[in-house]
């Protein structure tokens, strides 16, 4: 069997509390609140902490809002929230092909905005690491998937929500011992795998915003993975637009799973404005989203696959966004039918 | 580190167990009550052996603090039997077929039971991406999704004022006609 | 098709699932005893290195370690098979894989167990690894087993010809082959071995563990604690699944005994997922060459079949393997002259084992595509060309498997029939498919492991005042149905209903010797032994109501609890008045039923291997949806129609077939045990990817009953045979759909988009030249 690692295990009534306890354990700590990730990395011994502080018990932190999104709310409240998933439809396909039906019973929205990135290195027993060897994210001197990257990890960020949050125009809001501040979601992912986002180790996720006019945004979530549950995102890609009659008013673009954030593919996005959504502008913007995702094997499938697969993703995205009935290609496309070819 | 004790509420018990912080809570279940119907597989919150109910809904045990579960209501497979019959859908699971080397079972009943209270009449495709967080690795899941379905009918029946079937063989037609209609694919 | 039969045939629950449904059963990690230490073992993170020293002085000075047992502790070597007794309870000179046992510690919990292991020193001196089958033909320097010929670490090579395949290649009109590769796959159970070890106050010893082999564990702990078998009791546990995972003696059962043995306390052992994967015994990985000359009216006239397997770093049932990589080429056709060469090579990697179709499932994924290619070649129907092929009933292969009865016509009828394959097969759409595949398999071992003259079953029943029915038996109830099976028998036997019968298949002191579960012998071994057992009663009771009634004993019928009269119906006796009678100055009523193959077979080296008193048939049509812009494959129906002789459960058998296309399903589309430099990389189920209920196809399952003439009511297996045309069903189906043969399995998506890519740059484009009109 496995066990975790000792720790001692605090339970704060609320932000301030969790903070304070937060402040009184030295950087030395890791927030808990599913568990469904970090439990699991502790199980194996990676990167674990003296002190878990335990946000499950923090009222403050849940509840929804309009596009007011508590940050312990879980993902399978969400799922069950038909005004939340009338407003912002989209969700709807990302939440139940999330894990699977069980983690999203306990895994939170923060705690999947904030999951750890994930490498077939590292994500391995402390015995398979071993003998694998370490890798730079856990005990060791090097990244295992970009041989001599010492100081930079290329492990997979592999969230489901946060892109979709991303393209919606969502903002965070922290709460840390110097108050509270909120942002761009899309300016708080950065860094390697390791760095991952500007938030403070005692900075907790109290909610993510949706701005109301997301809800006239018409956005898609496309996930490539091998099978239907459980399985992280191999890659995936996150979409949403305003439509100007038949002309891209706004356009917003997320590259999911292929890099150790996800990406924001600002200057794709606003490069398309203007353009219909026609197959040839689709495939244009499908070229442009490939160029931009840089894959490395930190996952089951092969990067150069992977890259592939990008662009397929984005326009399933594309084509769901321009209303096509089937844009997800069912297995066994009709015949004669011919995908446009991918750059 | 030492342990502390802490109060779980199960099956409508009280137990004190002594745990210590990083104890789980399948382990506290197992260990600490006895209740060694909840199983661990893998551990990680992949294949669902360890499934029990916390206010009603399926939650993994083995990826949840013993300390963190103290108020809440937690069922387990051994409090779903009444006095006198098993629950209807650990009944289906034997009639129909659902269960084999048993292991994955008491997961995938508890994950059924909060199903069908929250839908009494799902469809088959619905328990399909109800249990899609348990693995089995004996049946292909036809005879699980034969049971929940079986399961859901003779609970809107006992509803409704029927007699459930007793504990037995189901009439061949009855299983061959729902075989038949059932559309597994994606 | 009940003809007569009271219980047979009827759709019964498990007789065991009760204890499941309610969490009532025990599994290993179940078992408690007062004062129990916790185990751990440590394992080697080198795949071959010798152990210069080993230094355990800083794990004991740990509080709470009671005790530790290392290789010096236990100097013989054991193994499944009595020919490869190549294990050790604890590695002696050295270690061969990555997770190799060195040293297991008992300590009064899993954290001190744990401290503990992580104390110990080890001294390695690194030694070449082997991790590659292609290198283990040729002499190395140092070979991982000493005893190895020539140098080398080829383990055991089978070769065997009948007849002139030569000359059948000269003569075919065509002549297909393919050159195919395998991954590892693993059984992938839901339950972690978990074993606990009770030295009895007697000095007795007891083993409490899920186990597919009783008797073998029981074998091997005798040898390895030197004990006699009689000073040791083996408990088999609930088993939380095996599918030949739970059918070696292990490493980590000595283990236990070892440390229970040295501090006379219970010990516990449970795995975690990791360790499972380590310990694998999985299905083999190698290649497997196939070439097979058909006549131009599509008659088979040989296989030339070549297999290589790299079997890990221990024998396991290897050398049985190496065999059924070949020797089930042949059924269920005709094969006029056949050739095989197998060899099975050692390597550094976790050993490999008996995985559900032993042996049989990738070489059958190789004849059942090379048969395609023919078809093709031949502009015939895949289904109608096997039809002209297949072995009759009651006949004999090229290498003297005694076929008895044989559904395989049927199964392949039915399958074309119910899958509309006429009108299907090559009229699918681009990216659709759909391909058959045939199998066949052995109901039981004939031979067994140890040659003695014991018989392989044994059922004992019981009868006392209170009328239940108390059959004791050694088979071990997987998950499978074989007490179920005993019930059946028994029940049916005797006429009563199932919950008079109670099967005690779990304490190795009170039940007869039976082999266990593997080989698909279960149904067709125990329950002839329990059907010989109830039959012995069913006299006895006779006699009674003989007794009773002066009406003469032979004419009397079973049914509902009640003994009647045939000739004249109005002489009832009850069971438990003819009971009552046969208990009087006699008490308890016992018999004894057994089960033994009749002598069969050739006289050629290696004739053994294969042979079986019956064997089962089965085909499988399948559908395949190719995702064109992602590769992705997936199974949206499937037809497994499966000659079980006779089905004396249909809902346990469809459970059965059921659980074999999720499993051929699995193997063909996504797992694999991958590796890197010898190290299991995905060793956890998040990685190791089986089948979920998504990806689970609409099964139609076909039961063919052929009524076997020595089968317990014409009954067959059904476990294991159904996985084998799961897969070439799959590859056949693939290769309808776009043009792909998948020469490797798992059909990976990245391949397959490279295929579709190339056509979709090709003139021709996403149009199917190939299999159009499939006659």
């Amino acid at each position: 069997m496995m066990i975790l690692p000792e720790f001692e295990l605090l339970r704060p009534r609320s932000v301030d509390e969790a903070i304070a306890a937060a402040r009184g354990a030295s950087g030395r700590f890791d927030y808990l609140a599913g568990g469904t990730d970090l439990l699991c990395n502790y199980k194996w011994g990676i990167n674990t902490e003296p002190t878990v502080i335990s946000l499950r018990h923090i009222a403050d932190l849940r509840g929804r809002d309009g596009g007011r999104v508590g940050g312990g709310v879980t993902l399978g409240e969400l799922e069950r929230d038909a005004d939340f998933l009338h407003d912002y439809p989209v969700f709807e396909r990302t939440l139940d092909r999330l894990a699977s039906p069980l983690i999203r019973q306990t895994g939170t929205v923060a705690g999947n905005l904030l999951v750890d990135t994930r490498c077939i290195w590292l994500n391995q027993s402390e015995f398979a690491r071993q003998a694998l060897g370490n890798c730079l994210k856990a005990d060791g001197p090097e990244c295992r998937v970009v041989k001599g990257s010492t100081d930079y990890c290329y492990a997979n960020y592999s969230g489901d929500m946060a892109p979709v949050f991303m393209v919606l125009g969502a903002t965070i809001t922290l709460a840390g011992p110097d108050g509270q501040r909120t942002m761009p979601l899309r300016e708080f992912f950065v860094g390697d795998g390791i760095e991952r986002f500007v938030k403070k180790k005692e900075e907790i996720v109290v909610s993510i915003d949706i701005p109301s006019d997301a809800k006239t945004l018409r956005a898609s979530y496309q996930k490539f993975r091998v099978r239907e549950a459980w399985d992280f995102p191999e890659l995936a890609v996150a979409a949403a637009a305003r439509m100007d009659g038949d002309r891209i008013a706004e356009l917003f673009l997320v590259a999911n799973a292929v890099s150790t954030i996800p990406l924001w593919l600002d200057d794709v996005a606003q490069k398309h404005v203007g353009a219909t959504l026609d197959d040839a502008s689709i495939e244009e913007i499908v070229a442009d989203v490939m160029k931009a995702s840089k894959p490395v094997r930190a996952t089951l499938l092969p990067p150069t696959y992977r890259k592939q697969m990008v662009g397929v993703m984005t326009r399933r995205a594309l084509r769901e966004i321009r209303g096509d009935a089937d844009a997800g290609a069912q297995p066994g496309t009709q015949p004669g039918t011919q995908p446009g070819a991918a750059a | 580190m030492p342990k502390t004790l802490v109060t779980l509420h199960v099956n409508g018990a009280t137990y004190e167990v002594a745990v210590k912080p990083q104890d789980t809570l399948a382990l506290a279940l197992r260990d600490g009550c006895g209740l060694t119907g909840t199983k661990i597989g893998c551990d990680m919150g992949t294949c669902g052996c360890c499934t029990v109910l916390v206010e009603g809904r399926p939650v993994l045990s083995c990826l949840t603090l013993a300390l963190e579960a103290e108020d809440w209501q937690i069922e387990t497979i051994e409090g779903l039997s009444g006095a006198e019959r098993l629950h209807p859908v650990q009944e289906a699971f034997a009639t129909c077929g659902g269960s084999q080397c048993g292991y994955c079972t008491p997961g995938f009943v508890m994950t059924s039971v909060a199903l069908l209270r929250d839908n009494a009449a799902p469809s088959r495709d619905e328990i399909k991406a109800a249990i899609a967080g348990n693995l089995c690795r004996c049946t292909g899941y036809a005879k699980i999704v034969d049971a929940v379905e079986k399961a859901g009918s003779d609970m809107r029946s006992a509803d409704a004022g029927a007699t459930p079937p007793t504990t037995g063989e189901k009439d061949d037609a009855g299983i061959q006609g729902r075989r038949q209609t059932a559309a597994a694919g994606r | 098709m009940t003809q007569g039969f009271k219980v047979v045939g009827r759709r019964l629950p498990l007789v065991d699932s009760w204890k499941k449904v309610t969490g009532a059963a025990v599994y290993g990690d179940d078992v408690r005893f007062p004062n129990t230490l916790i185990c751990r073992l440590l394992r080697s993170t080198l795949p071959h290195a010798r152990i210069l020293r080993i230094d355990t002085s800083a794990a004991e000075a740990i509080p709470g370690v009671r005790a530790i047992v290392t290789g010096a502790d236990a100097s013989a070597r054991f193994g499944v098979l009595p020919i490869s007794q190549d294990e050790e309870a604890l590695a002696i000179e050295k270690v061969r894989y990555v997770g190799d046992i060195v040293a297991a510690v008992a300590a009064d919990d899993e954290e001190t167990a744990r401290q503990g292991v992580a104390a110990i020193e080890v001294v390695y001196e690194r030694l070449p690894d082997y991790f590659d089958i292609d290198e283990g033909l040729d002499p190395v320097e140092e070979p991982i087993h000493a005893w190895t010929r020539d140098g080398s670490n080829c383990q055991k090579r089978v070769d065997q010809h009948f007849g002139d395949v030569d000359a059948a290649l000269d003569a075919g009109k065509v002549k297909p082959q393919g050159h195919f590769s395998f991954i590892g796959v693993g059984h992938a159970f839901t339950e972690p071995h978990s074993v606990t070890a009770v030295p009895e106050p007697d000095g007795r010893m007891t083993l409490y563990t899920p186990t597919q082999v009783p008797h073998y564990v029981h074998r091997a702990l005798a040898k390895v604690l030197e004990m006699p078998m009689h000073r040791i009791k083996v408990f088999r546990t609930a088993v939380g699944g095996g599918f030949g995972g739970k059918s070696d003696p292990f490493p980590h059962e000595m283990a236990v005994c070892l440390l229970a043995r040295k501090i006379q306390r219970p010990i516990r052992l449970t795995f975690d997922r990791e360790e499972i994967f380590l310990t694998n015994r999985g299905r083999h990985p190698g290649i497997v060459d196939v070439q097979i000359p058909v006549s131009e009216d599509g008659k088979i006239l040989a296989m030339d079949v070549n297999a290589v397997i790299d079997g890990g770093a221990f024998g396991s049932f290897g050398v049985v393997t190496t065999y059924y990589n070949g020797i089930f080429s042949q059924g269920p056709y005709k094969v006029p002259e056949f050739r095989y060469s197998g060899r099975r090579v050692y390597t550094n990697k976790a050993p490999c084992g008996a995985m559900r179709g032993h042996g049989a499932v990738n070489a059958r994924y190789a004849i059942e595509s090379v048969l395609d290619m023919a078809a093709e070649e031949l502009n015939l129907d895949p289904i109608e060309m096997r039809l002209d092929n297949v072995l009759e009933p009651y006949s004999k292969t090229t290498n003297e498997f005694r076929i008895t009865s044989n559904g395989i016509v049927e199964c392949l009828e039915r399958c074309r029939d119910e899958s509309e394959w006429p009108s299907k097969k090559g009229n699918l759409p681009f990216g659709k498919g759909i391909g058959v595949g045939c199998g066949f398999f052995i109901s039981g071992s004939a031979l067994p492991i140890h040659q003695t003259r014991t018989p392989q079953s044994t059922v004992h029943l019981q009868i006392d005042v209170d009328g239940g029915v108390t059959a004791h038996s050694m088979g071990a109830e997987i998950g499978q149905g074989s007490d179920t099976v005993i019930a059946i028998a028994v029940a049916e036997v005797l006429g009563l209903t199932m919950d008079f019968i109670r099967v005690r298949s779990d304490d190795s002191d009170t039940a007869p010797l039976d082999l266990g579960a593997y080989s698909s012998r279960g149904c067709f071994m125990i329950g002839n032994a329990a059907r010989e057992a109830a039959l012995v009663i069913r006299k006895k009771l006779s006699r009674a109501a003989e007794r009773l009634s002066g009406h003469p004993a032979d004419d009397f019928d079973f049914e509902d609890a009640k003994l009647i009269a045939l000739s004249d119906p109005s002489i009832v006796i009850s069971y438990f008045e003819a009971l009552t009678e046969a208990l009087a100055d006699n008490g308890a009523l016992i018999a004894k039923g057994w089960y033994q193959s009749p002598r069969m077979g050739g006289s050629f080296k290696g004739a053994g291997a294969g042979l079986a008193p019956a064997y089962s048939f089965n085909a499988s049509v399948a559908e395949v949806d190719v995702d064109l812009e992602t590769g992705l494959v997936t199974c949206p129906r499937i037809w497994l129609a499966h000659d079980c002789g006779r089905a004396l459960n249909p809902l346990a058998v469809e459970g059965q077939i059921e659980g074999c296309i999720h499993m051929g399903l699995g193997q063909a589309l996504m797992e694999e045990m991958r590796y890197s430099k010898g190290r299991i990389s995905n060793p956890h189920l998040l990685d190791y990817k089986i089948l979920g209920p998504f990806e689970t196809p609409e099964m139609h399952v076909l039961i063919v009953e052929s009524e076997d003439k020595e089968g317990p009511f014409g009954a067959k297996e059904s476990g294991e045979g159904p996985l084998l045309p799961v897969l070439p069903a799959i590859g056949n189906a693939l290769y309808n759909a776009i043009g792909y043969r998948a020469y490797d399995l798992p059909i990976r998506p990245e391949k397959v988009f490279a295929h579709l890519e190339k056509m979709r740059k090709s003139e021709t484009g996403f149009s199917k030249t190939w299999e159009t009109n499939g006659r």
